[in-house]
């Protein structure tokens, strides 16, 4: 369960203003639910994601919760430069206390899920972009957490290794859940039981998630014609695998166009 | 999900991140140049040598029987390391903002596990170089082991204390980085690094002691040396509580300001 109790959170502007993404907001989330965060750019999605994972802290009010919630899947904090991607992932490893088995243990996961070869124990900054993406997820998907932020994370790397941390992101998302900051409306609802829209300085909570995406693209002004299919990508995880290799298939592919588009969105 | 390990207690928390910090940081300085090791014993050397030299045409050098190398690796080391802890804590913050999206990463954890690193390989090389002269036959006295212990700490949060202050003027006046860079070269010749303060003329005394470093230099050299002339004018009262004042300050400045230094 993960509460939010009177919390509000602002910014101030250049010229002194102050800006509220929200005020006093109370929510409650029920066990296991998949949450998933949407509003337009600017709106504070990513802000309430982070303030809901820790890192970030509200003007007022507190998030209650006994789960144990990730750091933004896919982020690259850990590493650095100068080091190579095991001490990265080492380092990980020791902020979260573990033993030293635990830390092999994870060393080796994240070894084999990022295929990088060699260069695993080369600095960071000879890494291509794909590598280091690799080595991120990889990390992110090492640890056990009982909720995954995920910030516009689509699939990286080439076909086969999207397939392949698209099926472990499935598998995870049947044992833990999963707070998803998107643009991608299919893939909200695909993925989450309840969101929350943040638009003008208030965050709704919509238990019914077509209700809330429909609410969404009114406010995004996006005609009602790009209502997605409820469990689009649900059904055929099976007939993408087999697939596998560099015939990924057209749902890989539009799913790259997706997260590419986003990742635009997000940068402005 | 499974079920859960027990919760870490904040203690546990704070020491397993900052240990993870100090190894890190570790091997970041070191690890990319091929003599990142050599260089930290080649600083001071490079000191102890060019200041050799320089006081070589000085026609009153008598020491009170004092090695002049030795007289200034004691002062060197302890300069170093504080200009190190002060300005290494100062873009702590900066140098480590990827680091702040783990929750348990906090910018406090930064200061300690830098300040820990600079203590310890200044505490390394001095041992180090002081093995080295004696070795080589120079007199190295180490009167008394428990005052040094004491004033290496004192300069430590001195250099805590003074970085933290540092970290958040410098959030808000970025371009002031540079000029504090600079000013710790005119504070390396008003701490009494490369003289003793009993050579320094009456007239200008009193405003040399408005530096503390001056007193904790002074004093870790008559802790150190056993026929050192220590200046009656050098307070451990002063020293302490300018220490006191750094640290409450820079503790209270940076629990103020912690979310506007971690505001992207």
């Amino acid at each position: 369960m993960i509460e939010l109790q009177n919390l509000t959170k602002s910014y101030r502007l250049s010229n002194g203003e102050r800006r509220y993404i929200f005020r006093d907001l109370n929510f409650c989330f029920p066990e296991g639910t998949n949450i998933g965060l949407i509003g337009r750019n600017g709106a504070g999605k990513s802000t309430l994601m982070r303030l809901i994972g820790g890192i970030d802290t509200p003007d007022r009010g507190r998030i209650v919760t006994d789960k144990r919630i990730s750091w933004p899947v896919g982020l690259s904090g850990g590493l650095q430069g100068s080091l190579t991607g095991r001490d990265g992932v080492k380092f990980v490893c020791r902020i979260y206390g573990m033993t030293r088995d635990e830390m092999l243990e994870k060393v080796r996961f994240v070894q084999d899920f990022a295929e990088i070869g060699d260069y695993f124990d080369q600095p960071v900054k000879s890494y291509s972009a794909g590598m280091r993406a690799r080595l991120n997820f990889g990390l992110s998907w090492a640890f056990d957490f009982d909720y995954y932020l995920m910030d516009e994370v689509g699939a990286v790397g080439d076909a086969r290794f999207k397939q392949k941390s698209r099926q472990l992101m499935d598998e995870r998302i049947g044992q833990s859940n999963v707070i998803l900051v998107s643009h991608a409306m299919p893939e909200i609802a695909r993925l989450c039981n309840v969101v929350v829209l943040v638009n003008d300085g208030q965050a709704i909570l919509y238990e019914d998630v077509d209700e809330g995406i429909r609410a969404y693209q009114e406010t995004a002004g996006v005609p009602q014609a790009k209502r997605p299919q409820p469990g689009m990508g649900n059904a055929p995880k099976s007939s993408i695998v087999p697939g596998t290799g560099g015939q990924a298939g057209p749902i890989a592919g539009k799913h790259q166009e997706r997260a590419t588009q986003s990742r635009q969105d997000t940068q402005i | 999900m499974a079920s859960n390990p027990p919760l870490r207690s904040p203690w546990q928390i704070q020491k397993s991140v900052v240990f993870a910090l100090f190894l890190r940081e570790l091997k970041t300085r070191f690890g990319s140049y091929k003599f990142g090791y050599f260089w930290l014993l080649l600083e001071p050397m490079a000191h102890v040598v060019v200041m050799s030299l320089i006081f070589s045409f000085v026609p009153d050098r008598s020491l009170f029987g004092i090695d002049f190398p030795v007289f200034i690796v004691t002062g060197i080391v302890p300069f170093l390391m504080f200009k190190n802890i002060a300005l290494r804590v100062m873009d702590g913050v900066e140098a480590n903002r990827a680091l702040f999206a783990y929750r348990q990463i906090k910018p406090m954890d930064t200061f300690t596990a830098r300040t820990l690193l600079d203590a310890f390989l200044a505490v390394a090389v001095s041992a180090l170089i002081l093995i080295g002269m004696a070795w080589f036959g120079l007199d190295v006295p180490f009167r008394d082991p428990f005052s040094l212990i004491f004033l290496m700490a004192i300069l430590v949060l001195m250099g805590l204390g003074l970085g933290m202050i540092l970290c958040v003027m410098t959030h808000y006046l970025p371009e002031a980085r540079t000029l504090v860079r600079i000013a710790f070269l005119p504070l390396y010749f008003m701490s009494g690094v490369i003289f003793p303060i009993a050579k320094v003329p009456q007239e200008y005394l009193p405003i040399l002691l408005w530096n503390p470093l001056v007193h904790v230099i002074e004093l870790m050299r008559g802790a150190f040396f056993n026929q050192y002339h220590v200046v009656a004018e050098i307070s451990p009262l002063f020293m302490v509580m300018t220490t006191l004042a750094l640290l409450f300050f820079g503790l209270a400045w940076y629990r103020n300001k912690r979310r506007e230094l971690l505001a992207i």
